[in-house]
């Protein structure tokens, strides 16, 4: 191995140490306050600062209208999507037909990528249920707390997929099946869907304010191994921030709007 | 008094099941006053929100053969009256009763579906995979829906 | 409940609340179903003391008639034969073009249903209408059309006039035991029910939520709407909580593979009037 290359070797370990690191210090320094059930209280209004990974998940550099970003893959360590053969024709495809990116049509963005689109987002506890309520066309997912099974394989395709969740610790992590084959990680054609996907979350509050999310996703059709995404949604302060509406189809032009009225007899 | 209402009830029970999920939007291209039922080998299914497709080759006497079309409430409505996807598999036969399309298309808009023919083995009795005339007389059949194992 | 035992009750509930689906305002209603009132008993409680909607739900109004649950106009109570809607000319006239006005119906554009009809829309096999409550919101989540709203349980400003939700803007709060939710800021695009019983978008409801016993509160909803109607009117109906604390909604994809508008043809407002479905 040459000079450079132990150099880089070097600092790789040292970064991924350094991930280590960071993570545990976050999660040791902190404990949120706890709601009526006793579950770490993830309650309020939330949304990504970063608007890069909407548009691509990947690291990438700036095209007109689209913010650059480092990426939030943090495993693999080369921050790239670990598609398989196939994987990487259907992203492909996707590329070369981007009209049929789900948002493009007012679709449902599925999870995860509901967690980091461009829209505020409402989280609510209750016994069995967390619900997470985006802005977006009224998407709400809704994770179920007192069971840990799920559909058949196959058995049905939900955009949003099935989720369960249960509380780790200070952590809610989930368990997500049954995803409609359609769905996209981002605009720029990465996807992850399908009925043989499966999705685990984990989301820490790392303070007050601040929420670590990670999904790693599993694929054996169409990754190469699991792989790991990470971001943060932060507390929307301003005390009258509230979660409105964007019906995205209903401003399309020749979509129904109010009646034209009769004329007064 | 409750006589007579749980006969007019019964007749409503009818119209209202025939109707009850169905928007007005139905009943603009389908037409309530032909029902219809049709015998046919099953191609596929399009399960899809808000109405999916169940896609079937109808046989007429003379052996001519047609494609079909049968629309059917949500998957949401179909997986809660026990109905799995692979309840139906390619070639097996179904019946379809509902109501034709008011400008001849080759549309139905379904009220019941049942097998009679599966894996090529004619059945016994018909399999209802779903009714709207009456609930699934079975119930949701066991390990269909999670949380309820 | 058994999903079976539910889809019974629901149709059962729908055949004898009458039919006024796609028909011209009749004036017999029917009688709500018969059956002894709800016996008083204790409630569930947030820490706070107020009464837990948490869980999942029936109301007993008909999806195709909201008329025939109509208690009070102008503050005074109607005998069962002038149970009919207090139109303004404009909105009667409207009402009465209904029959060829139903490609104007909402949901088949996979629009949320509105407040409040979302409530009383169709379940799939007794699931529908889920609320979650926490001591600062409260959450209404229906499978049909997911149709969601948002209320908060305390008083906080109202959006500007220019700002018009489907869900309207509503606010909470108590009144004893009673929940109070007053709602603005609706569009005129949906509708009441089926049959097409609308409002403008100068729509004002005020909906009241008072516990009998834990599993059954009495709701009550009144419309106020200077462009539509002549004068308030007050609608009342029973509302049950579901036995099964573990009840689910699934979610309701609907443009992702809405084909309800192609039932139309060109003439009536067919495929040149949707969103952007390129299919």
């Amino acid at each position: 191995m040459s000079g450079l290359d132990q150099k880089a070797t070097a600092i790789g370990l040292v970064a991924a140490g350094l991930l280590v690191l960071l993570s545990a210090a976050e999660a040791q320094d902190f404990s949120p306050a706890k709601n009526r059930f006793g579950q770490p209280d993830f309650e309020g209004i939330w949304q990504v600062l970063d608007p890069a990974p909407h548009y691509d998940i990947e690291p990438h550099g700036a095209r007109y209208g689209v913010p650059a970003g480092l990426g939030i893959i943090v495993d693999p360590a080369d921050g790239r999507i670990p598609y398989t053969a196939a994987g990487l024709a259907k992203r492909d495809a996707n590329r070369a037909d981007l009209s049929a990116d789900p948002i493009a049509r007012c679709y449902k963005p599925g999870v995860p990528h509901i967690m980091y689109l461009p829209f505020p987002l409402q989280i609510v506890q209750s016994r069995n249920l967390v619900t997470i309520n985006s802005e977006y066309v009224h998407n709400t997912r809704v994770i179920y707390l007192h069971r840990d099974d799920h559909f058949g394989e196959g058995e049905i395709d939900l955009w949003n997929g099935d989720s369960v969740g249960r509380f780790e610790g200070d952590s809610l992590v989930t368990d997500v099946f049954n995803f409609h084959p359609d769905v996209w990680l981002d605009r720029s054609g990465n996807h992850a869907g399908g009925p043989t996907l499966r999705v685990n979350e984990r989301f820490t509050l790392i303070d007050p304010d601040t929420i670590r999310y990670e999904a790693t996703l599993t694929d054996p059709e169409n990754f190469t191994q699991p792989w790991t995404i990470r971001t943060y949604l932060y507390r929307h302060k301003d005390p009258s921030k509230r979660i409105l509406e964007y019906e995205c189809h209903a401003y399309a032009e020749n979509s129904l709007g109010p009646p034209e009225l009769p004329e007064a007899p | 008094m409750s006589k007579t209402l749980a006969a007019v009830g019964g007749a409503l029970l009818l119209i209202a099941a025939a109707e009850s999920p169905a928007h007005h939007s139905v009943w603009a291209e389908f037409d309530r006053d032909r029902p219809v039922e049709m015998r046919g080998r099953f191609i596929e299914m399009d399960w899809i929100n808000p109405h999916s497709w169940v896609h079937f080759e109808v046989t007429a006497d003379d052996g001519e053969k047609t494609v079909w079309a049968a629309e059917t409430p949500p998957p949401n409505q179909l997986i809660r009256q026990g109905w799995r996807r692979s309840d139906i598999q390619p070639d097996d036969e179904i019946v379809v009763r509902g109501y034709a399309a008011r400008n001849g298309s080759l549309r139905v808009w379904a009220q019941s579906v049942a097998i009679v023919v599966q894996g090529g083995q004619e059945l016994p009795e018909p399999k209802i995979v779903l009714s709207l005339f009456e609930p699934n007389p079975e119930g949701v059949p066991d390990g269909v829906l999670p949380g309820r194992r | 409940m058994t999903s079976r035992a539910a889809i019974a009750v629901f149709i059962g509930v729908l055949s004898l609340l009458g039919s006024g689906l796609g028909s011209a305002q009749s004036v017999f209603r029917a009688a709500p179903p018969a059956g002894p009132p709800p016996e008083p008993g204790p409630v569930d409680r947030m820490p706070d003391g107020k009464p837990d909607l948490s869980g999942n739900w029936s109301i007993a109004v008909s999806v195709g008639d909201i008329a025939a649950h109509i208690v009070r106009i102008d503050g005074e109570p109607v005998e069962a034969v002038d149970r009919a809607i207090p139109y303004t000319p404009v909105y009667a006239r409207l009402r009465d073009e209904a029959e060829s006005r139903m490609y104007e119906e909402p949901e088949l554009h996979c629009y949320m249903s509105g407040v409040p009809s979302h409530m009383w829309r169709q379940g799939y096999s007794g699931a529908g209408l889920i609320i979650q409550q926490t001591e600062d919101y409260i959450v209404f989540l229906h499978e049909f059309q997911g149709s969601r709203r948002i209320v908060p349980l305390a008083e906080r400003e109202r959006v500007p006039d220019s700002i018009r939700l489907f869900m309207g803007d509503g606010i909470g709060r108590w009144e004893g035991d009673t929940l109070v939710i007053e709602t603005t800021n609706l569009t005129g695009i949906t509708w009441l029910d089926t049959s097409g019983n609308r409002h403008s978008d100068r729509l004002v409801v005020t909906e009241r939520f008072t516990p009998i016993n834990n599993d059954a509160y009495s709701y009550e909803a009144t419309f106020v709407d200077p462009e539509a109607y002549t004068a308030p009117w007050t609608i009342a109906a029973p509302m049950t909580r579901g036995g099964d604390p573990n009840a689910e909604i699934l979610e309701f994809a609907c443009i992702e593979g809405n084909t309800d508008h192609l039932h139309y043809t060109e003439e009536v407002g067919g495929p040149s009037r949707i969103g952007p479905d390129i299919r």
